[in-house]
């Protein structure tokens, strides 16, 4: 399409999204024309006769919003004043069609309605917008009615000190629950992260509070996501290794056959063996070389080990099925391991649920006391 | 006696091009000036006690400053005052009886205080301060119930029945006002403000009505917009010697735009519009009062204005208007400024300008307070003193702020920012000099406030300055604050107190802390904040027995809610010839220049608000004034103001960096203009502007460049330790400022214990450890450690983030080091923990000692050589760094025990340098030894010699102690980046 073609075809598109007759939905460039768009079909409806304070157009900064207001003064404010050739001729250019005396009349008179219209012409960004229905339902929203939005270093104030009352709870021994979340949370991150962490959670409030709700409490949240990904809430790490780690749980005779092969076999057999055999011939000791043991089935990254990097080609001729044997364990650990990851999984997800839902109430408690604190009369 | 049928009444009108006090007081003389007596015979209804003082001035202007007996002006109340007028009757004839039969009017804060005991017995939880908060909101209400002459017995039937439900929630919750309310009042023996100030307005009218009187009686600048006010103007103008004025009537719309305007709320002319059709007369009716001496500006100006403001309605009639004659436009002109600041700064220049002429008076009218505070402020550049006569918050005033500080720091248990904003603002002076005070809280900060924070209470706060350095002297003067402070910390201890006593006691701490030394009296109280803060507290006292169980610490949020809004403002102006007035102020009075400020929307009309106990058509079902009423008053001020002589519109195009809204006056008035091609913008090289950019340009611009500091090499350090080498080869500025300036950086207020707390902290424990157990490792040793930490720790452990985070933390660790030690110690033996040592270097100025403090030096059980260890709670240095000598610590203390340094080790060769890695983390610590490259012995060796050269090289004069040197090694911990100015001499390459 030539240059030309281009624009042509660029203005009709806008000229079809500006007719309030459909719902659109506009995605464009910078500089593009969306806010032209805005301004034409809000113009378009105040035309057909729409009260000017009937229109919410909301935008997502008080910027836009200014800049959209003040587009739309200038264009109303020419058509109030400009010769009525011009007139006709900008509303054709406006709707597609000859206006009518009736839309002449209205639109010298818009800029005027406009300026005037009870309440105003809304245009708003959406924190306004929200601001404003809260401000007028202020006893449904339970707010006082001289509420004023918290601003961010107040909020981050609060913040800090529900998260201090959140750790001084945490020792009272009714709460053991939040300790050892709090544990766990801090064996895994720092103070500093810890509080990100927390800061972000906490900016998530209304969904957290949301699927609180709709389970019950922390607790029965925790009890579902343990049913969804198929574990024992109360599963843990040592248990899931030890479990795993009683002779009934395992081929024992054919592994130990295994390893008496493999000791025979090449370095790197005797080095597969070397991890095998401590755990195999130390029942008492299983749970700590259980790191060690898995480095025999699988490779750095968690995967299972090639064949040949399990048994040499000499070892599987003395006994054929060694892979077998040491593929059903590597097997066997994957499971193993992918409900040990489970267990962590959860238990992490599960501390993070009971800390972020003590936060948020106290973060609530707090916000309540300090309310009046950043309220105006 | 009623009065006869008179069939025009006495209505008149000062148009706006003149200047409305001055044709009255004109008028007041001409007509009844022949002798004293008749003048002060006079009675003068004004709307407001200001527009009454106004009146005033303009007489003394008239009389040149020769004393007058002045008529008898009462005030009347208008709408949108902030106070209700009218505490007496209005003192003409008759009135006494009536006050006399009249129960007193309610104190606001009585009443406010009442409402919120109600809201809080309706058993949801709301704490007091919220409870004043929504009381505020209703008892707004009521005035407007009461003004309006409304029953709220017709609340129920407002609304459609699809929206019954939703209204029943603010329905039941207005029973407040409909049915506990006027119980308590009967238990009060009292009635509302508003309702009084109606009975009393109607009995006046009535009593007119029935006995005219003979002295003249004038209703001037009305335009009635309360019923009763209204009712008392029709009164007045019936009245054989009574005299209506109305300010600015329109003389200039067509008739149907006219009769647009009663329509229309938010018209300029909507409350003259409805007044007249409610005197039932019409604007022919009504004559106007001119003197030529008082006139501002031509016809043609209002005739213009009346077209740019006419009714939405009759707007196509734009079309056919002629253009405005060059005389309707002199002296106009509109500035646009980028900017709040700069818009302020224009104006503080403009006015400033007017004092140039002789005589010439100059106000600025703005509804933005903040624009006024910014004028205020920049006009003390010049010295120049202007109040703000529209006033100030009595929370945002300095007793103000002082007793919320006060009520502040008890709440908040003298924490340490609390504390020192009270005590360091300028009414402290607990009985001393100002500047002594200053001095004594300035020690205390420096004693125990910065760093972390004390105990709770100014009894912590007296506890950590009792174990601190500070001097007796100090100690006893806060011995003295914590005496004086121990009534009220005591009672805000408590959960419910009685208000009464608490209060009492808050005050007797707020007069003794703000009486300097040798006055009687606190200074709190003085002048009119002073004044006003007293008045406050008398009337807080005196309602004080509607809370018999209050919360202390809702105390500060209380305090706030009931002073924000009570406007405090100067009774005479400081300034002869500039002022700074808020639209009411602007209504009546004219200055030979008028800035209008802040004309945008959301200032010039002010935001309407929204209303949380009805919408629009529901006010307007239920007879309440509908919002746009208060844009038409507001357009009716500007509308006077813009028929002064010379008038300068000015706004911002950015406030707080959003782009404005230019004010619809302004838009209206440009777009009618546009027509005729012309308008009012001055562009940016008019004079003001020019001035502006260049009132705070620099002289020149000098930037800087590093520091050279070259100090005497006999100023120069001497002796340093082994962990400042580092620093000094890497940033030498630090080792300037530190050991030759002697500066060190202060800790923050209320800060957490900081990591190199933790870190020592960990220190202290490890080594104690050790100390006590050198040789054999106890059965229990882990717990051994604990018990170590946990004293090393102490009182730290109280800090939520120390014991949540760093505790635990330090419980892994000891695991880990347990461990470690009892594989360490199978091949090691400890000779020294926290070992200190220092060697002499021979240098070219004079020996340099180097001093140093080893973590830990063992020795190799079978082979007797030594190992130097260094506990890091943070990141270690790399080995990389320790071998190329980066981070010479470890070698230099090598080089210590080489050269005899720690006395009670016999040198033997070094064969292990290494840091002992302790986060707590995954893993808990870490062993990590250098020396791969090179031997101990060798970098110990190294680490001397270029140690040597370091100090021969700043024993010479000219070595300067320059600020990071080489941008590729930067200094980790460096504190004097920000004195050395480094970010403005270093940027550029790197960049933010």
């Amino acid at each position: 399409m030539s240059l030309a073609g281009l624009i042509e075809d660029g203005i009709a598109r806008q000229k079809s999204a500006a007719d309030p007759a459909h719902s659109v939905w506009v995605s464009a460039s910078a500089g593009s024309g969306k806010t032209r768009v805005l301004v034409e079909r809000s113009l378009r409806l105040m035309l057909a006769g729409t009260r000017p304070e009937k229109i919410l157009c909301i935008t997502y900064t008080k910027a836009a919003a200014a800049e959209m207001a003040n587009r739309l003064n200038e264009m109303l404010g020419s058509w109030s004043v400009m010769a009525e050739a011009a007139l006709a001729q900008s509303l054709n250019d406006l709707i597609g069609r000859e206006p009518s005396p009736a839309e002449l009349l209205r639109a010298r008179r818009l800029f005027a309605s406009v300026l005037d219209a009870p309440g105003g012409l809304k245009i708003q960004t959406i924190h306004a917008f929200c601001e404003s229905v809260l401000g007028r339902f202020p006893l449904e929203a339970r707010l006082s009615p001289n509420f004023e939005v918290m601003d961010e270093r107040t909020a981050g104030e609060i913040m800090q000190t529900a998260l201090a009352d959140l750790l001084i709870a945490s020792r009272q021994p009714k709460n053991a629950d939040l300790s050892a979340a709090l544990q766990l949370a801090s064996e895994k991150v720092n103070e500093e992260s810890f509080t990100d962490l927390m800061r972000s959670l906490s900016q998530k409030r209304g969904q957290l509070a949301a699927l609180i709700q709709a389970y019950g409490d922390p607790g029965d949240v925790i009890a579902a996501l343990a049913r969804e990904i198929g574990i024992d809430p109360d599963e843990s790490e040592e248990h899931l290794i030890s479990q795993s780690s009683r002779e009934t749980a395992f081929a024992g005779p054919a592994l130990r056959r295994a390893v008496d092969h493999l000791l025979m076999g090449s370095v790197q057999d005797v080095r597969v063996a070397e991890k095998i055999a401590p755990w195999l011939l130390q029942p008492d000791k299983r749970l700590a070389l259980f790191p060690d043991y898995l480095t025999a089935f699988f490779t750095q990254k968690g995967a299972i080990s090639a064949s040949s990097k399990l048994a040499t080609k000499k070892v599987v001729e003395a006994c054929p099925d060694i892979l077998d044997i040491l593929l059903a364990e590597a097997a066997r650990l994957q499971k193993v391991q992918e409900n040990i990851k489970k267990t962590r999984v959860l238990m992490t997800t599960a501390a993070l649920i009971r800390l972020g839902a003590a936060l948020v109430d106290r973060y609530e408690e707090e916000r309540r006391g300090a309310a009046s604190l950043i309220m105006t009369t | 006696m009623t009065v006869g049928k008179i069939k025009i009444p006495n209505v008149f009108n000062i148009p706006a091009e003149y200047s409305f006090v001055d044709v009255l007081a004109k008028t007041l003389l001409k007509r009844h000036g022949a002798s004293m007596r008749e003048l002060s015979d006079v009675t003068v209804l004004t709307t407001t006690r200001r527009a009454a003082r106004t009146l005033q001035s303009a007489f003394l202007r008239e009389t040149m400053g020769q004393p007058l007996m002045l008529p008898r002006m009462r005030p009347i109340g208008d709408v949108e005052e902030d106070e209700l007028l009218l505490e007496g009757d209005i003192g003409v004839g008759g009135g006494a009886e009536m006050v006399l039969g009249l129960p007193p009017a309610i104190d606001p804060l009585r009443r406010q205080l009442l409402l919120a005991r109600l809201i809080q017995a309706r058993g949801t939880s709301v704490g007091i301060a919220e409870a004043a908060g929504l009381a505020a909101a209703l008892a707004h209400l009521l005035d407007q119930v009461e003004t309006e002459g409304l029953d709220l017995k017709n609340l129920p039937n407002l609304v459609p029945a699809e929206y019954a439900a939703h209204w029943q929630i603010t329905l039941e919750f207005l029973e407040i006002l409909s049915k506990a309310w006027p119980e308590i009042l009967a238990e009060e023996g009292c009635i509302d403000a508003a309702l009084r100030r109606d009975l009393l307005l109607r009995a006046q009218s009535q009593h007119w009505r029935d006995h005219p009187p003979a002295a003249p009686v004038y209703a001037v600048g009305s335009t009635g917009s309360i019923p009763a006010t209204a009712e008392l103007l029709k009164t007045v103008a019936g009245l054989p010697n009574g005299t209506v004025i109305l300010p600015g009537l329109d003389r200039h719309l067509d008739a149907a735009s006219w009769e647009e305007v009663v329509r229309d709320p938010s018209h300029a002319q909507h409350g003259l519009a409805k007044l007249l059709e409610y005197l039932k007369i019409t604007r022919e009716d009504v004559r106007d009062l001119e003197d030529e001496a008082a006139r501002s500006s031509v016809p043609a100006r209002a005739a213009f204005l009346a077209e740019a403001l006419r009714p939405a309605a009759t707007s196509d009639q734009w079309q056919k208007a002629a253009p405005p004659e060059p005389a309707a436009l002199a002296g106009l002109r509109r500035l646009d400024c980028p900017d709040a600041q700069s818009e302020a700064q224009t104006i503080a220049l403009l006015l400033r300008e007017t004092l140039e002429m002789p005589m010439k008076t100059a106000v600025l009218i703005t509804p933005d307070r903040d624009l006024s505070r910014r004028v205020s402020s920049e006009l003390r550049r010049w010295g120049v003193e202007v109040d703000d006569s529209a006033g100030t918050s009595l929370d945002q005033s300095p007793p103000g702020v002082f007793l919320r500080l006060l009520a502040r720091m008890i709440a908040e248990e003298a924490a340490p920012v609390a504390l020192l904003s009270l005590l360091k603002h300028p009414l402290a002076a607990g009985g001393e000099t100002a500047e002594a005070f200053r001095r004594h809280v300035r020690a205390l900060e420096l004693a125990i406030l910065r760093g972390p924070s004390p105990g709770p209470g100014l009894k912590g706060v007296e506890r950590a300055l009792a174990t601190s350095a500070a001097s007796t002297e100090l100690k006893d003067w806060f011995r003295r604050l914590v005496t004086l402070a121990e009534p009220v910390e005591a009672l805000a201890q408590a959960r419910e107190v009685d208000f009464a006593t608490f209060l009492k006691e808050f005050i007797r701490l707020a007069e003794a802390l703000s009486r300097a030394e040798g006055t009687e009296s606190a200074a709190l109280w003085a002048g009119n904040f002073g004044e006003a803060a007293a008045g406050f507290v008398s009337e807080s006292l005196r309602a004080a027995d509607v809370m018999t169980a209050f919360t202390p610490a809702a105390w500060p949020e209380l305090l706030d809610t009931l002073m924000t809004g009570r406007m405090v403002r100067a009774t005479y102006g400081q300034h002869p010839r500039l002022q700074i007035w808020g639209p009411i102020e602007g209504r009546l009075g004219r200055a030979d220049l008028m800035i209008l400020g802040g004309m945008n929307e959301g200032s010039w009309p002010p935001d309407a608000g929204s209303d949380p106990w009805m919408s629009r058509p529901m006010r307007e079902k239920f007879g309440l004034p509908l919002p746009e009423q208060r844009i038409g008053l507001s357009a009716h001020d500007f509308q006077q103001a813009f028929c002064a002589a010379e008038v300068v519109l000015t706004r911002a195009g950015k406030i707080d960096g959003t782009p404005t809204v230019p004010s619809r006056w302004l838009l209206r008035i440009e777009t009618l203009l546009k027509k005729f091609g012309l308008d009012l913008a001055e562009g940016k090289e008019s004079q003001p502007f020019a001035w502006q950019q260049q009132l705070d340009l620099p002289g020149a611009y000098r930037p800087v460049s590093a520091p050279r500091p070259t100090p005497p090499v006999s100023a120069r350090p001497r002796r340093l330790s082994v962990t400042r080498i580092e620093k000094w080869m890497k940033d030498p500025y630090s080792i300037f400022a530190e050991q030759i300036l002697k500066l060190r950086p202060l800790d923050d207020i209320a800060m957490d214990p900081s990591a190199a707390d933790k870190g020592s902290f960990i220190h202290e424990a490890l080594e104690r450890f050790v100390q006590t157990y050198p040789e054999t490792m106890p059965p229990d040793a882990l717990l051994k450690l604990r018990v170590v930490g946990r004293e090393a720790f102490g009182d730290a452990l109280s800090f939520p983030a120390v014991w949540a985070f760093w505790w635990p933390r330090f419980e892994r660790i000891a695991a880990w080091f347990i461990e470690f030690e009892q594989v360490r110690r199978k091949k090691f033996e400890t000779l020294l923990v926290e070992a200190k040592g220092e060697i002499k270097i021979p240098a070219p100025e004079a020996d340099f000692v180097l001093s140093g403090t080893a973590d830990r030096i063992d020795r190799h059980l079978s082979e007797g050589s030594l190992s130097v260890l260094d506990y890091k709670t943070g990141l270690p240095p790399s080995i990389l760094e320790v071998e190329t000598g980066m981070a010479p610590q470890l070698a230099l203390e090598a080089a210590m025990i080489k050269h005899h340094g720690f006395p009670a080790i016999d040198p033997a060769p070094v064969s292990e340098l290494a840091y002992i890695r302790l986060n707590g983390g995954d893993p808990p610590g870490l062993f990590r030894s250098a020396g791969k490259e090179k031997l101990p012995e060798q970098l110990a060796e190294e680490a001397y010699d270029g140690l040597q050269r370091l100090i021969a090289q700043f024993d010479r004069q000219a070595t300067p102690y320059l600020s990071c040197p080489r941008p590729d090694i930067p200094y980790r911990f460096n504190d004097y980046e920000h004195l050395a100015r480094a970010k403005e001499w270093s940027g550029g390459e790197e960049g933010e």
